[in-house]
């Protein structure tokens, strides 16, 4: 035992094992220490910005702009922490090819050492983007396999009124007066006191006299918004001619064939909607609460410093 | 729309972008969940419930055939998020978030059609789906591959290295030896590009919006000129992968990968292939020559003939309708929106040394033109191959198909200025460009199959904006006299004649060809009421047998002394106009052996341009130049124009002597399911 302890192999390897954990642990506190931008980093990040919206940032955008930056950072050393870096082909390939680049001989797993060597790879937009990916796809797996409520859906198809909305429709025929031939109206009215509609007694209407099932967009696009609206709102019997009604061209006798009336799809039909719509904000929430409790795990002092 | 709009675009915010956008921040499109159809529910070919609305006299549907959405390069790297899917939910009335963004992911503007489209079309650059893919992920690209070494110490080399490498055919290293890893990489877009055109499409009985699959094929010439298409699938059956210009670096190879692939592949698959911008193509847009240097064959002819039945007309970057030279032209209409440049190289030797940019040339590919060059063809092979109907399209590099108004224009991105806030101040584009136009389409009902058939057979026409309601038809003296009058227009019409897009048939004996042209003016949105019509004109172009051309301009409806005119300080419009327009006309000058085309050309009366509507909400007086503010020097430039009028242009109808035509069109046309066009083997 006491020669064992005398060991030179046995000092060495406590020795080694105590620099391995010592420089592990360094390693990982150096990792999650943020590097605040340069102040040409943050030019660029203004100049970007100028660039497109015509002015400089205010103080306020700036120091967003540097969070998001950081944030951006912040995830992908977390990632490469993960070794997330290690087996995506899309990565493997983006560094090989940074590899060739930078004129890095060896076989594959050679290059990719040496460009991880290098510190590039964290550097590299696709990688970066591809690293955060990665992890954003993770955090919505870890969502795959939960469901929604009845309440939950319940709680979106209240608040959200607009989905799934059916507009009113309307199936009619008119008779037209142009405006631009004299008595338009005294015409319309006469033909309507005599209940002699006709299309032949009117005059030419080039999107013609007869229309299916249109709704008020579509109406108001052949004949004008006020047209549109005295039509939609028209009490008249299902039947009647009435009128006449003024459009953008001239005037008009109408009778209505049908009316469907507006009306909001069931519960049931929006359902594979609202558990979408359901899905896609777990995901971001998700994803928002994993990244802050990031920002705990790392030091901000930049966040604090802008 | 070229990718060389990236050269005038600054990478923007590249670290916020990513982050925000994610893969949760791209919104799906509503998809219309009470559609219940089976397999046995087969209307026109397709698996879809039967229209409620349809007209077996066809009805107009207006749309937007040239939207580019995040997948395009030169959207994404200006800073447009908008995803295959927001672009068809904007198309149908939804809002969008336009760039600029926030830090923290929230558009500065907001944007929303006041009227929605009947159908639209997404139509990315299928060059760079790979690439995007590659370097993005999930939403963005290009500061990517190891040439983002150079692009961190000189973007704008690194995307003119980058783009110049695509449009001369070629990968980009990052895309492996055979480019295999780019090609692999652009399955998902185009398979996301494929599910946001289902999603799109309402197969309900309302039949309410109609999608398409569709790419931008983004080639060049030699020299770099234009030859841009645009590839659009009747259904759902399309190429497991666009063809693009890497793959098939000719407009020939394209067909024939295009026939390989698509029309003869078995699939059910059927295919349009549209060119645009043959404005910037230097003449090289509709060549003459095969690959080879040799004259098109017979074959050839045929086959273009075939693919390419329509051409857009007008777009974001200017008219491509005809010719303008302020000394010789006698059609001065020709000046609208006519660019100042042959190519988009020469667009940007232009901005450094401006006296060697090249001007537009007479033979630089305008349409007017190029239909004469078909008759000549036609003469020469007994085909024509530039049998060409005519749509307009906004060509948005912001992914709002549809914004094609002069008010509130803010700049559709391709190739302009880089798409800023409305607070910046300046003009949102380039001064040359404009909002672009609309593609109307007369169909029995919005559906794929019934649009499609549509397009094939050209009964479409362009507008440069307005939704102008525009009937041409063309026949002998049979159509009556007083068709302008009857209520039964349109059946006197198909009845008598042929429509926008068809061929003459005309018996031996038969005289002159009567025309008659129907136009209705937009009825306006809310709020706003429409523009007058001031008059409506027929061109026609013909070559007669020893080959010389002519042209002839004719008002045959309207105003042609109108008064109408619009205040450039107030842009308050005076004078009157019509709200409907009819005309019929019979060629006085008809030469039974010369071939010839006849298109209709609708005008409005003149309202301020999109940059004079701006100019003046600036205050800008060109008299004072204190209130010339930066950005706003272009409103006094002389290359300004102030005023716009809008319009409207019909496909044309054809006249060969030979009577033995390559292509066979209904006269009756409606109600005959042989109505559309084929090419005679």
């Amino acid at each position: 035992m006491r020669q064992l302890i005398r060991s030179r192999l046995l000092h060495f390897t406590i020795v080694g094992f105590v620099l391995y954990v010592v420089n592990g642990h360094f390693e990982r506190q150096n990792q999650r220490v943020l590097t605040c931008l340069t102040p040409s980093q943050r030019a660029v990040l203004t100049a970007d910005w100028a660039q497109v919206v015509g002015r400089a940032p205010t103080a306020n955008e700036l120091s967003q702009l540097v969070n998001v930056a950081l944030d951006e950072q912040m995830l992908v050393s977390e990632a490469m922490l993960q070794g997330l870096h290690k087996s995506d082909q899309v990565i493997i390939q983006r560094l090989l090819r940074d590899a060739d680049f930078l004129g890095i001989k060896g076989d594959s797993q050679d290059k990719i050492d040496a460009v991880l060597a290098t510190g590039v790879a964290a550097g590299d937009e696709v990688v970066r983007r591809r690293l955060i990916q990665l992890m954003q796809h993770a955090s919505a797996l870890n969502l795959s396999g939960l469901a929604p409520s009845k309440d939950e859906l319940d709680t979106i198809y209240s608040q959200r009124p607009d989905l799934g909305v059916v507009p009113l429709r309307l199936s009619f025929e008119h008779v037209f007066f142009d405006s631009s031939h004299s008595n338009a109206r005294a015409r319309a009215e006469q033909i309507l006191r005599e209940n002699t509609q006709d299309s032949v007694r009117g005059d030419v209407f080039l999107d013609g006299n007869h229309f299916s099932n249109l709704n008020r967009v579509a109406i108001t696009s052949k004949f004008g918004e006020d047209f549109s609206l005295a039509l939609a709102s028209s009490a008249k019997p299902i039947g009647s001619w009435f009128g006449p009604l003024q459009s953008a061209y001239g005037f008009h006798l109408v009778r209505i064939k049908n009316r469907n009336e507006a009306y909001r799809l069931s519960f049931d039909e929006l359902a594979p909607e609202l558990e979408e719509i359901w899905r896609r904000e777990r995901q971001a929430q998700a994803w928002n609460a994993y990244v802050e409790e990031l920002r705990d795990n790392y030091k901000a002092d930049c966040h604090a410093a802008i | 729309m070229p990718i060389f709009a990236s050269l005038e675009v600054a990478a923007f915010m590249r670290v916020g972008l990513f982050l925000v956008v994610g893969v949760f921040g791209a919104a799906q499109a509503e998809v219309p969940s009470s559609v219940k159809i089976s397999d046995s529910d087969l209307n026109r070919g397709e698996v879809r419930q039967p229209c409620l609305n349809s007209d077996p006299q066809r009805q107009v549907f207006f749309g937007d055939t040239h939207v580019h959405t995040k997948y395009s390069l030169d959207a994404g790297t200006q800073g447009t998020r908008t995803s295959p899917a927001d672009a068809y939910r904007f198309a149908r009335g939804a809002e969008i978030g336009v760039q600029p963004w926030t830090a923290d992911g929230k558009a500065l503007r907001r944007l929303r059609l006041d009227r929605p489209l009947d159908f639209a079309v997404v139509t990315d650059h299928a060059e760079l789906f790979g690439e995007v893919e590659i370097c993005q992920v999930p939403s963005f690209e290009a500061y990517s591959s190891w040439q983002c070494k150079i692009y961190r110490e000189a973007p704008r080399l690194a995307f003119f290295l980058f783009n110049t490498q695509s449009s001369r055919g070629k990968r980009l290293g990052m895309c492996g030896e055979n480019g295999d890893l780019c090609r692999d990489a652009g399955l998902r877009p185009w398979q996301e590009i494929q599910q946001a055109a289902e999603d799109a499409y309402d197969r309900s009985e309302n039949c309410e919006f109609t999608s398409f699959v569709a790419y931008e094929w983004t080639g060049a010439s030699a020299n770099l000129a234009n030859l841009h298409r645009n590839i659009l699938f009747k259904n759902k059956q399309v190429p497991v992968l666009p063809l693009s210009f890497v793959d098939t670096p000719s407009a020939p190879l394209l067909w024939d990968a295009l026939d390989r692939e698509c029309v003869n592949a078995g699939t059910g698959c059927e295919v349009l292939v549209i060119p645009h911008n043959s404005n910037l193509s230097d003449g090289y847009m509709f060549s003459l020559a095969r690959d080879d240097g040799k004259p098109i064959t017979v074959a050839d002819a045929k086959q273009r003939a075939r693919l390419e039945r329509l051409v857009e007309v007008m777009q974001h970057k200017g008219s491509s309708e005809c010719y303008y030279d302020p000394f010789n032209s006698a059609d001065e209409l020709c000046a609208f929106e006519q660019l100042p440049y042959s190519s988009f190289s020469d667009k940007f030797i232009g901005k450094i040394l401006p006296f060697v940019s090249k001007a537009p040339q007479p033979n630089g590919g305008f349409i007017r033109e190029v239909l004469r060059d078909g008759l000549e063809q036609e003469q020469r092979l007994g085909v024509n191959p530039f049998k060409l109907g005519f749509i307009a399209s906004s060509d948005t590099h912001i992914g709002a198909p549809g914004a094609v108004a002069e008010k509130g224009f803010l700049g559709h991105g391709g190739a302009g200025v880089p798409v800023g806030d409305t607070v910046p101040e300046g003009l949102p584009d380039d001064l040359e460009f404009n909002p672009g136009g609309l593609a109307a389409v007369w169909a029995e009902e919005n559906s794929r199959s019934s649009l499609f058939e549509a397009m094939q057979r050209r009964e479409t026409y362009g507008t440069s904006g307005p939704r102008i309601s525009l009937r041409f038809f063309g026949g002998d003296a049979s159509l009556p006299e007083d068709i302008c009058e009857r209520s039964d227009y349109v059946a006197q019409g198909y009845d008598h004649g042929v429509a926008m897009g068809g061929d003459l048939l005309l018996d031996e004996s038969a005289e002159a060809p009567v025309f008659t042209v129907f136009a209705k003016m937009d009825a306006g949105r809310t709020g706003r009421s429409g523009t007058p019509l001031q008059r409506i004109q027929i061109i026609k172009g013909s070559v007669n047998k020893e080959g010389q051309r002519d042209e002839v301009v004719i008002d045959i409806a309207g105003d042609t002394d109108s008064s109408a005119g619009v205040d450039l300080q107030s842009c308050e419009t005076q004078g009157s106009g019509h709200a409907q327009l009819c005309g019929r006309w019979q060629d006085p000058q008809f030469d039974p052996t010369e071939n010839a085309y006849y298109y209709a050309r609708v005008l409005e009366n003149p309202t301020c341009r999109w940059s004079q509507q701006i100019c003046i909400a600036a205050k800008v007086d060109c008299k004072n130049p204190d209130t010339i503010k930066p950005g706003y020097e272009q409103c006094c430039s002389a290359a300004h124009r102030p005023v716009i009028q809008e319009r409207a242009w019909s496909s044309p109808i054809w006249y060969s002597p030979s009577g033995d035509l390559s292509e066979v069109v209904s006269k009756a046309g409606v109600n005959n399911e042989n109505v559309t066009a084929e090419v005679q083997p």
